[in-house]
C-alpha cells in the first residue's frame, strides 16, 4: 500500500538505454572521463552494471593510435596522413553488441549514447592536442563516409550521426568533406594486407567544401584542423585513406591559391572503439 | 525504399495503385503480350489443383483461396483508358497514404473531379518544387490508351517496348517464377530482406517478381508501418487528431515508434518499430511481404474420436483425458456464424466497440487452466494429432527458447511421422514449412493466417505478460477460423474473468498427474532479506535453518527463490557457512540468475542431486522438475513476486509420485495480498479436484510432520 502512494509521488523513472532496468539516481558513483555536462547527463542513462561494463581508455599508451597498450602497428607503418588518433573505448564483447544494436540492427535509440561514449575520446583528443603544443587552429569534424548502396541499406551512416550529434555538443561545425569512390566489401572480413590495399584510392575529397574551408582558412589567418570520426579503429587504414584525400585535395587547392600557403591542414582521428 | 505512385482508369473508375517495380507494372497495364504471358507462366508455375489442398479442406472455401490466387484473370478485360504516374518516386509510406487517400475519393463526375485531387495531391507530394498546371507535366507521365473495344491492343509504343526488352520466353519465366515464390510466401509475413534471404538473391533483384506477383493477386505489398488518419468522434475532445502510425507486423502503435533520417527513402522523419526490432527492423519505407494465407476452413466435423483410443495412445490418466476430449469436441464442433455487433451510424462508441479486432483474431479460443505438473504437454498431443490428420497445419508456441529446444525432441517421439519444423531467433531453417511448427512466441510475428491450430504455453509468463504484441503475433499467425489453445497453471485475472463470463471455454485440470494435492504454501515470518543479509555481520535467522535443516534431512532439495540477482551470491555465501549445520559439503550449495553463464550446468547438477541447495531468482519459476524438492521463496512480499510468481514457485515441489508433499514456504515479514491470492488459488484447486473426486484417498499430511523450527 505504501509503495502503491509512493510510487505516485516519485519522478518519472529513467530506464537504462542498454538493459531496460530502472535507473537509481542515487546509484551513479562511478567515475565518468568526460567533462561536458550535456555529455554526462546522457551517460547518465545507464544504469550502475552497464555504466561499470564500458572499458575506457583514459590513457593512451600508444601516442599515435591511441591504444591502451604497446602498438607494433604504428612502429610499422611509414607513411602517415593522420597527426594521431584518439579512441573512447575498448572494442570488447560488450562495446561489440552495443555497436552491433545501433549499426546492424537499426536500434538508433543507441545513438546519443555512442555519441557521448565516442564525446570522451574527443576530450581526450583535446588533451593531446594540449600535450603536443599544437598551434591554435579552427577546428572542422567530419566523418568516414559510407558506400551508397551500404547506406541504402542501413539507412543512416553510424560515423555521420555520432560526428553531427559531438559536433553539436561541442559547437564544432560538422562538414561533409569525402565520399567513397567504390563500394568495397565489409571491412571486417578482411585481413590487414588486403584492408590496406583495398583502402588506397578508396576516398576522394569534396572539392567544393575544401575549397571553402581553404577560403575560410585564409580569412581568419589560422590553419585547419579536421577532426575525422570513425566507428572502429582497427588498422588505420580507413583513417589514413581519408587523410590522403583530404591532404591531396587541400594541396591541390593550394596550386591555385598560392596566397593562402601558409595555412596548413592537420587532420586527427577520433574512433568510438580500438579493437 | 522508393514507390512509384500511379493510376489507371478503367471501366470502374480511377483506381490509384503504387509499384516498387514501376517497369513491370507499366508492361503489364500497357501490354497485352507481357500480361498474357505473365498469366501462362503464372498458371504453369502454380501447384496441380487438388494437390496443394489438404484432403479434409472445404472445397468451397478452396475455391476462394484459388479465386484470389489468379487475380484479375478472371475480371480482366483490360479496358484502360489512362495511365497516369508521378515520374519520381516517394517514399513507400508516403505513397501508401496518398494512394488510400485518392481511394477514398468518390468518383461522381466521370473522373474529373478525381484527375482534379490527383493532380493536387502529387503538388502536394511534390511540395510545390513544380507548379503543376495539368496533367502533362514533367513530374507526372501519362499514357492514352488506343485501345480497340476488346481492349487486346495496348498502344503501339509500349509493344514495342515489350518486344525489344523481353522475349516471349522471358516473361513467361517470370510469371512462372513470381508464381513459385509467391507459393512459398504462403501465409508469411515478411520483410524484404527475409525475402530476398528466402530467395538466396539481392533483394533488388526480388523487387519483378513480387510486384508480378502483387498484381496477379498471389500476396500483398505493403509499407511495414502503415499510416492510419484517426478521426475521433466530435474532434477527438482535444486529444491529438491525425496521422498515426501502426507496425504491420507486431501491432505496436504510436508509443513504441521512433522518427529518424533515412537515407534509403530520402524522408528526414521516416518512423521505424521499436518493439519488434530484434525481428529485423520495420520501417515505414520498408517493404512488407504479406503472403495469401495457406489454409482454408479446416473440416473436422467428420473425425470420430474414441475416448478410449485418445487415452490409451497418449498415455493419458482421467482428468487429462477429460480436459483433452472437452477441447477436442470444441474443435469439431462447427463455428458459430459471427454476429455484427451493432455499428453506431454516427461514429460514437468506445474501446472495444471502435477498435474492432484484425482478421484472425475473432477465431475460437480454449484454455487448459491446469495446475502445475498436470501434464499440459501431454494434453494437446491429441489436438495436434487430429489437426495434422486432417491435413491442417499446427503450431506450438512457448515464450523461451529453453523450452522450445526441450519440447522439440518431445514432439519428434509423439509425431515421427510428421514434418516438423523448430524456430527460434538462431535456428538454422528460417523458411522451411511444415505440418508441425515449433517456435518461440516471437517467431509467429513472420506468419499470417498460416496455422490452423496454435497452442500458446504458459500465456501468464514473463513475455506475454503485458505485451501485445506477442498476442498480436500468435493472433495474427492463426487462420481465419482456425483454433487457439492457450495453456496455463495461473490465468491472469483478464483470462479468469472471460472464463466465468463464458465467452472462453476452458478445461480446468484441477489434480497433478500422481493424483495427489498440490502442496500448500506456509507462512513462515522473517525480518527483511536486506537485514540479515548485508548488514555488517550477515545471520541466517534460526527459523530458515530449521526448515533448511528439515528438509536436508529428509533427504530433499531445496530451491531458494530470491527476487533480485543482487542477492544470489551473498546469500550462497552465508549459506555455505552454514554448510556443517546443515549437514552437507558447502560445495553442494550454488546458486544461479539469468547473468550466469553456467546456469544451464548448476541446472543439471541439481538434476542430478550434486548441488542440494539451489539459491535462484524467478528464471527457475517454470519448466524445471526435480522429483523430491522443497521451496523457500524468500522476501515473499517483494512486489516483483506477484501471485502467479509464487504459484508457479510453489508448483515446483512435490512433482514425484515418490514425494507429492514437498514443503513450500513463503518466508517474509508480511502478508501480502499476492501471498494471500497465491494460497487461495492452490487451496481452491485442491477443493476442486477433491470434490470431484479425482485425488487419491487421504491425503497423508495434517500436521503430523511439520518441520520443527527450533535452531
Amino acid at each position: 500500500m505504501l509503495q502503491t502512494i509512493g510510487r505516485l509521488f516519485r519522478a518519472t523513472p529513467v530506464h537504462c538505454l542498454i538493459c531496460g532496468r530502472e535507473v537509481r539516481e542515487d546509484g551513479g558513483t562511478s567515475a565518468l572521463p568526460v567533462h561536458h555536462r550535456q555529455v554526462r547527463a546522457v551517460l547518465r542513462q545507464l544504469c550502475l552494471a552497464c555504466e561499470e561494463a564500458v572499458p575506457w581508455i583514459t590513457s593512451a599508451v600508444c601516442r599515435i593510435c591511441g591504444r591502451p597498450e604497446a602498438c607494433p602497428d604504428c612502429i610499422r607503418r611509414k607513411a602517415r596522413q593522420v597527426r594521431f588518433t584518439r579512441c573512447a573505448v575498448r572494442y570488447d564483447a560488450t562495446m561489440r553488441e552495443w555497436l552491433a544494436g545501433y549499426k546492424y540492427r537499426g536500434d538508433e535509440r543507441l545513438e546519443p549514447l555512442l555519441s557521448a561514449m565516442l564525446a570522451c575520446g574527443y576530450e581526450r583528443l583535446l588533451d593531446g592536442l594540449a600535450n603536443a603544443f599544437q598551434p591554435d587552429a579552427a577546428s572542422v569534424i567530419t566523418a568516414v563516409p559510407l558506400a551508397g548502396e551500404r547506406m541504402a541499406e542501413r539507412g543512416f551512416n553510424q560515423a555521420e550521426c555520432m560526428a553531427r550529434q559531438l559536433a553539436g555538443w561541442y559547437g564544432i561545425p560538422y562538414v561533409a568533406l569525402l565520399r567513397r569512390k567504390r563500394h568495397t566489401e565489409r571491412q571486417s572480413l578482411k585481413s590487414r594486407d588486403r584492408r590496406l590495399a583495398d583502402m588506397i584510392d578508396n576516398f576522394a575529397a569534396d572539392n567544393a567544401a575544401i575549397h571553402k574551408l581553404r577560403a575560410l582558412a585564409h580569412r581568419m589567418r589560422r590553419d585547419i584542423r579536421i577532426v575525422l570520426v570513425d566507428d572502429i579503429y582497427t588498422t588505420g587504414s580507413t583513417m589514413n585513406a581519408c587523410a590522403a584525400a583530404l591532404v591531396e585535395a587541400w594541396n591541390m587547392e593550394e596550386v591555385a591559391q598560392s596566397a593562402s600557403r601558409h595555412c596548413k591542414l592537420a587532420v586527427y582521428g577520433l574512433a568510438w572503439a580500438r579493437s | 525504399m522508393k514507390a512509384t505512385l500511379y493510376a489507371i482508369h478503367r471501366t470502374s473508375g480511377w483506381e490509384a495503385r503504387l509499384s516498387v517495380d514501376w517497369p513491370t507494372d507499366r508492361l503489364y497495364w500497357t501490354s497485352a503480350d507481357f500480361r498474357r504471358e505473365a498469366e501462362s507462366g503464372w498458371r504453369e508455375g502454380g501447384p496441380a489443383s487438388g494437390d496443394h489442398e489438404g484432403a479434409g479442406r472445404n472445397p468451397d472455401a478452396g475455391r476462394d483461396v484459388q479465386a484470389g490466387a489468379t487475380g484479375h484473370a478472371g475480371c480482366y478485360p483490360a479496358q484502360w483508358e489512362q495511365l497516369l504516374w508521378l515520374k519520381r518516386q516517394i517514399p513507400l509510406g508516403r505513397a501508401e497514404a496518398a494512394c488510400a487517400k485518392l481511394s477514398g475519393i468518390k468518383q461522381h463526375t466521370r473522373g474529373m473531379r478525381w484527375q482534379t485531387a490527383w493532380l493536387a495531391m502529387a503538388e502536394e507530394v511534390f511540395a510545390g518544387t513544380e507548379k503543376l498546371a495539368d496533367a502533362e507535366t514533367p513530374v507526372v507521365g501519362r499514357i492514352r490508351s488506343g485501345a480497340s473495344a476488346n481492349g487486346s491492343v495496348g498502344g503501339q509504343a509500349e509493344d514495342a517496348c515489350n518486344h525489344g526488352l523481353w522475349g516471349r520466353e522471358d516473361v513467361r519465366e517470370m510469371g512462372k517464377r513470381a508464381r513459385l515464390l509467391a507459393e512459398r510466401l504462403r501465409g508469411r509475413n515478411l520483410l524484404l530482406p527475409e525475402v530476398a534471404a528466402l530467395c538466396q538473391v539481392d533483394a533488388s533483384a526480388c523487387l519483378p517478381l513480387l510486384q508480378l506477383a502483387s498484381l496477379l493477386g498471389g500476396l500483398k505489398l505493403a509499407a511495414a508501418v502503415s499510416t492510419e488518419n484517426r478521426k475521433r468522434p466530435f474532434g477527438g475532445w482535444g486529444r491529438r487528431n491525425g496521422p498515426t502510425l501502426r507496425c504491420r507486423r507486431c501491432g505496436s502503435g504510436d508509443a513504441l515508434m521512433r522518427r529518424t533520417a533515412c537515407a534509403t527513402c530520402g524522408s528526414v522523419r521516416c518512423a521505424y518499430c521499436e518493439a519488434c526490432l530484434s525481428m529485423g527492423r520495420a520501417r515505414e519505407c520498408g517493404l512488407l511481404v504479406i503472403g495469401l494465407p495457406c489454409a482454408g476452413y479446416l473440416q473436422l466435423s467428420g473425425i470420430d474420436m474414441d475416448p478410449a483410443q485418445v487415452a490409451s495412445r497418449w498415455g493419458l490418466n482421467a482428468p487429462q483425458q477429460e480436459a483433452a476430449l472437452a477441447a477436442l469436441r470444441f474443435m469439431v464442433r462447427p463455428p458459430k456464424p459471427v454476429r455484427q455487433r451493432p455499428r453506431w451510424k454516427w461514429g460514437i462508441g468506445f474501446g472495444r466497440n471502435r477498435c474492432r479486432p484484425a482478421a484472425g483474431t475473432a477465431t475460437r479460443s480454449f484454455l487448459f487452466w491446469a495446475v502445475t505438473g498436470a501434464g499440459k504437454t501431454e494434453m494437446i498431443f491429441p489436438l495436434l494429432a487430429i489437426v495434422i490428420a486432417a491435413g491442417g497445419r499446427a503450431a506450438v508456441a512457448t515464450p523461451r527458447r529453453d523450452v522450445v529446444l526441450e519440447l522439440a525432441p518431445r514432439l519428434a517421439a509423439a509425431f515421427p511421422e510428421v514434418r516438423r519444423v523448430v524456430l527460434h531467433g538462431g535456428s538454422g531453417d528460417r523458411f522451411a514449412s511444415g505440418a508441425l511448427t515449433i517456435a518461440t512466441t516471437h517467431q509467429l510475428m513472420r506468419f499470417r493466417e498460416a496455422f490452423d491450430l496454435v497452442v500458446m504455453d504458459e500465456v501468464d509468463a514473463f513475455p506475454y505478460h503485458n505485451n501485445p504484441m506477442l498476442h498480436h503475433a500468435a493472433a495474427q499467425a492463426l487462420a481465419q477460423d482456425g483454433f487457439a489453445v492457450l495453456l496455463s497453471a495461473t490465468p491472469s485475472p483478464e483470462l479468469q474473468r472471460r472464463v466465468r463470463l463464458g465467452v472462453l471455454p476452458c478445461a480446468r485440470v484441477a489434480v497433478r498427474y500422481h493424483r495427489h494435492p498440490l502442496p500448500v504454501p506456509r507462512r513462515l515470518i522473517l525480518p527483511p532479506l536486506q537485514r540479515w543479509l548485508s548488514g555488517q555481520t550477515p545471520a541466517l535467522p534460526a527459523k530458515l535453518l530449521g526448515v533448511l535443516q528439515h528438509s536436508v534431512r529428509r533427504g530433499a532439495q531445496t530451491f531458494l527463490f530470491v527476487p533480485y540477482i543482487r542477492q544470489v551470491e551473498p546469500l550462497v555465501r552465508l549459506l555455505r557457512e552454514h554448510a556443517a549445520a546443515l549437514d552437507i559439503a558447502p560445495a553442494s550449495i550454488d546458486g544461479t540468475s539469468s547473468r550466469d553463464p553456467a546456469r544451464m550446468r548448476k541446472v543439471a547438477d541439481f538434476r542430478e542431486r550434486t548441488i542440494r541447495l539451489l539459491v535462484t531468482t524467478t528464471i527457475l519459476e517454470r519448466g524445471v522438475t526435480i522429483p523430491r524438492s522443497d521451496i523457500v521463496v524468500l522476501e515473499a512480499d517483494n512486489p516483483l513476486f506477484d501471485a502467479a510468481a509464487l504459484v508457479q514457485m510453489a508448483g515446483r515441489a512435490g512433482r514425484s509420485a515418490a514425494d507429492p508433499a514437498g514443503f513450500v514456504h513463503f518466508a517474509a515479514s508480511a502478508w501480502t495480498r499476492s501471498q494471500r491470492e497465491a494460497c487461495r488459488q492452490i487451496r481452491a484447486m485442491n477443493a476442486y479436484a477433491r470434490k470431484r473426486g479425482e485425488l487419491v484417498a487421504a491425503s497423508g499430511r495434517k500436521g503430523g510432520d511439520r518441520p520443527c523450527f527450533k535452531p
